[in-house]
């Protein structure tokens, strides 16, 4: 039998049992509604095991509302999930041992002392690993005797983090985790986070705003669109899907209609910039028949292929304007 | 869950500490104005709001800290059952209101009882538990309202009023008010669920957490819609603010003014006793006395509210005491806080215990005198097994006039006897067996030969800021001057006479039909608890007025329709759909809201 999908089991691993199986994430159909607005649409997603998965979205596109409903907290409204092989509707305390969850809010006691804390989490988790712990928290300055009110924001998820990996989870939900900290603190965050799915096999799905953490960190790219999928493949994959020709027109630009695949058009300097999806040379044909006096193919970056993704179809007037 | 319990514990036990000194100091300066462990059961009431507030409070700080949905993750998203992390929560709070409530209450008795001559009776001790237990339920109540979908659903604080003021005595409280507490506990702790959006799925647990929030929408709507019929009235009417309803209904002060003479002479405008005529114009120039059966019912031992069970002798400057456990009153100089003994059946020094507890100085069977000279007490009247006092006794026309259960009497004094305080002689007796469920109203007029007493006889009512005598009907009775009596006038269909007082017409009736099923759970606690006396006295519910069925026909039906239309489309079972219909017709709006609580509307494309 052959496994035409990117995460296909190879036949010398072992197969997923009942008890373990091969995918952390399944969803079926997932749909989502708070009222009328639907928060999921119909996703079907099946994240493997191991690496990093990033999960990326405009606001409002459910990144969140999946994580609740991964978790338990949100029931859906239609659909299956499943979180590590179990009911997402019906997770034990066992399950969530195996689960870690971090979120760009970063909630801990207040009123606690780091090592309080630290304490308590180390009794609630079997697998508590001190020395990962240390080796996290290490990279955020923080005292034991700290009060957690006490701390800034990045030593918050600094400590949130270290905590969070020590737990040694399967699997390790960060959603927006660096939202608000600074350069220093965000870059010592991502340090651990890339060095913990080193020493272990946790899973991690991270979800985030900035392409420049997505793209040091993730293996896996998922996009998120008004709670529907619309892609998931290596981030390098799709960069190779996206391309940005640069073109000038001495006349007239074309109707973006008569241009397939264009997410985006801006107008720099007099050259057009087309950032478009799954073209091939023939695009540069076909904005040579378009008028097109000269034409160059180029690369993007993650940042601006997910950017031009997520923005296709969301031209502002200002922006019409000056392509017309 | 030790480790939460100690997180919370060390979150607020400054506060907690602080509270619980200020409350120390609140009592120690209560006690220096008043006898705090005799306060009146209303003062008793008051404090127990105090306390419940206290606790809601505290849930709404504690628990609802996590009501942000990034806290209730943090709370709930652990290798912990959300029971135990409801159990490790609700014990710290149940520490630290013990720390803030009972600590201080039980000091505070421990040492009165230990170090001053106040009565201090075990009853004191237990209604320390029910002041915790009252605080925890309206902790419970909050945390439901945090763990729930719907933050309404704190109205279920107002269902274990029901259990709250009962002259009963605390033995025989405590088995429902854990009871409730044990409900609420248990509620709340379903309620620490991971999704607070979803409904509640087990039928049971649905079924436990509907029925108290049910009732707690009813007595609220119940209250309320009263204050709202009062106001309308009051702003329909006209009237200025400082005025009552009262004095803008002219008929119903003239029929107040004239109603004892008034309905002696209408009594006997149907006689056909030769003397009717005369008597009619005698009447309003004769002084009626009035014996009203406002007596339902007397103090049982043991019972958790006080009443007024204390006299002060001014002359010995002693204010004497009633104790429970030693069913004696106890005699303490306020000034210098001086024990001055026990007093007992026969007076003061006496160690017989009394019987029944005293109050007004009088206990449901017999009727005392004391001698101010000799602190002896004397026992002027003693009534018969199955018999009691409907009213305090009346000096009056020369006479001791005596209301019971199934009597009216009239005394008069042995002027022959030496002591004044020899038992009275029987002068005439009228039986009044009619009023067998409710002693009837009595007035009496003296004749130059005999008496005129007229027996006015009335159907249960409800007593609830006015007053509304229904079915009520009448006799006058002629006693001559051996005691021989004769009926000599008949009244029926009354209606002249039912007046409101006090209260807008309307009130009344925004009772029943709200809810018939939960109006009549709500007064059974009432009816199966209340053994001890009432002031006012507890009376039957007001019967069902017939005008008002269609009103409450009408709002089952229109709670059945919304309950319908909330739940078209929801993806519930159909025995859950029709249980949910079902309650919605039978208790009516109630219902309803707890619904729109408890169990989420079907999405809508």
């Amino acid at each position: 039998m052959s496994h035409s999908n990117l995460y296909a089991i190879p036949k010398n691993e072992p197969q997923p049992t009942a008890e373990v199986s091969h995918y952390v994430i399944e969803t079926d159909r997932l749909d989502l509604s708070y009222g009328r607005k639907k928060a999921l649409d119909q996703l079907s997603l099946r994240i493997p095991r191991g690496r990093i998965h990033a999960i990326v979205g405009a606001n409002g596109a459910g990144k969140t509302s999946l994580f609740r409903v991964l978790l338990g907290f949100q029931s859906p409204t239609g659909g299956r999930a499943s979180i590590l092989g179990h009911d997402c509707t019906a997770l034990t305390q066992r399950e969530r041992a195996r689960i870690g969850f971090v979120n760009e809010e970063h909630s801990i006691p207040s009123w606690l002392r780091v090592d309080e804390v630290v304490a308590m989490q180390r009794r609630l988790y079997p697998q508590w690993n001190d020395a990962r712990y240390r080796g996290v928290i290490g990279h955020f300055h923080v005292q034991p005797e700290q009060r957690i009110a006490e701390l800034s924001r990045g030593e918050r998820a600094g400590v949130n983090l270290a905590m969070a990996l020590a737990q040694q989870p399967e699997l390790l939900i960060l959603d927006e985790p660096t939202l608000g900290l600074d350069v220093v603190a965000k870059r010592a965050f991502l340090e651990t986070v890339l060095s913990s799915v080193e020493e272990s096999d946790t899973t991690i799905i991270y979800c985030s705003h900035q392409m420049e953490e997505i793209e040091r960190l993730a293996d896996n790219l998922i996009i998120l669109e008004r709670g529907e999928l619309k892609h998931m493949s290596p981030p390098d994959e799709f960069c190779e899907r996206v391309q940005l020709w640069i073109a000038e027109f001495p006349l007239f630009a074309p109707e973006l209609e008569a241009l397939p695949g264009v997410l985006q058009c801006q107008r720099i300097d007099g050259l057009f910039h087309f950032v478009v999806l799954d073209q091939d040379d023939g695009f540069g044909a076909l904005l040579e028949r378009h008028g097109a006096r000269r034409h160059q193919r180029g690369a993007v970056n993650l940042d601006r292929a997910v950017n031009a993704f997520l923005a296709r179809g969301h031209a502002t007037p200002e922006e019409e304007r000056e392509l017309r | 869950m030790k480790d939460l319990f100690v997180s919370e514990w060390r979150r607020f036990r400054r506060l907690a500490l602080i509270a619980g000194g200020g409350h120390c100091l609140a009592l120690l300066f209560l006690s220096r104005a008043t006898n705090v462990l005799q306060l009146s059961y209303e003062s008793q009431g008051l404090m127990l709001i105090l306390y419940m507030v206290l606790g809601l409070t505290l849930a709404l700080v504690q628990v609802g800290s996590y009501r942000k949905p990034s806290q209730w993750m943090w709370l709930i998203h652990r290798p912990l059952p959300p029971a135990r992390i409801f159990a490790a929560l609700s014990l710290s709070a149940l520490v630290m209101l013990s720390l803030v409530v009972f600590l201080p209450l039980l000091l505070f008795v421990l040492l009165t009882d230990a170090f001053t001559t106040h009565v201090v009776d075990m009853r004191h001790y237990v209604a320390l538990f029910y002041a915790l237990a009252f605080t925890m339920m309206a902790w419970c109540a909050g945390a439901l309202a945090i763990g729930s979908r719907n933050r309404i659903t704190v109205a279920v604080l107002v269902a274990p009023f029901l259990l709250a003021m009962h002259l009963a005595s605390v033995w025989a409280l405590l088995l429902p008010v854990l009871v409730c507490l044990a409900w609420l506990t248990w509620i709340a702790m379903h309620s620490f669920r991971a999704d607070r959006s979803a409904s509640i799925a087990r039928s049971g647990v649905l079924l436990l957490t509907a029925l108290p929030l049910q009732m707690g929408f009813f007595l609220l709507v119940f209250h309320l819609s009263k204050v709202a019929l009062s106001a309308a009235e009051i702003m329909a009417s006209n009237a200025q603010p400082s005025e009552t309803v009262l004095e803008t209904d002219p008929n119903a002060v003239a029929t107040l003014r004239s109603l004892s003479q008034d309905s002696f002479t209408r009594g006997l405008e149907g006689s056909q006793d030769p003397r009717a005529a005369a008597w009619r114009e005698q009447i309003p120039l004769l002084d009626v006395v009035d014996l009203v059966p406002d007596l339902a019912r007397f103090p049982v031992r043991d019972q958790i509210g006080n009443l007024p069970a204390s006299w002060w002798d001014s002359k010995r400057s002693i204010e004497w005491t009633f104790s429970h456990d030693r069913m004696m009153f106890h005699g303490r100089d306020p000034k210098t806080g001086a024990d001055r003994g026990w007093w007992g059946v026969t007076g003061a020094g006496d160690q017989n215990a009394f019987e029944q507890i005293p109050a007004f100085g009088m206990s449901s069977h017999a009727f005392f005198a004391i001698d101010d000279e000799t602190q002896r007490q004397h026992e002027l009247m003693h009534l018969p097994p199955g018999e009691w006092f409907a009213g305090r006794p009346v000096r009056a026309l020369g006479r001791i006039l005596v209301l019971t259960n199934r009597r009216v009497l009239a005394y008069r004094e042995d002027r022959q006897a030496v002591s004044k305080f020899a038992p009275l002689q029987l002068d005439w007796q009228l039986p009044t067996d009619e009023g067998r469920d409710q002693p009837p109203a009595v007035s009496v007029v003296e004749l130059l030969d005999g008496w005129l007493v007229k027996i006015f006889y009335f159907a249960p009512k409800e007593m609830d800021g006015f007053e509304s005598l229904v079915e009520p009907w009448q006799q006058v009775v002629y006693v001559d001057a051996t005691g021989q009596a004769t009926v000599v006038g008949t009244r029926r269909n009354i209606r002249g006479i039912d007046v409101t007082l006090g209260s807008p017409p309307l009130v009344p009736k925004a009772s029943w039909w709200l809810s018939p099923p939960l109006y009549a759970l709500a007064r059974w606690p009432g009816s199966a608890l209340d053994r001890g006396l009432t002031q006012p006295p507890q009376l039957a519910p007001l019967p069902v007025v017939p005008a008002f069925y269609p009103v409450a026909a009408a709002l089952m039906t229109l709670s059945f329709a919304l309950g319908w239309w909330w739940l078209r489309g929801a993806r519930i079972s159909a025995g859950r759909r029709w249980l949910w219909l079902a309650s919605c017709a039978i208790l009516g709006l109630p219902a309803f809201l707890s619904l729109v609580c408890l169990e989420p509307r079907a999405t809508r494309a």
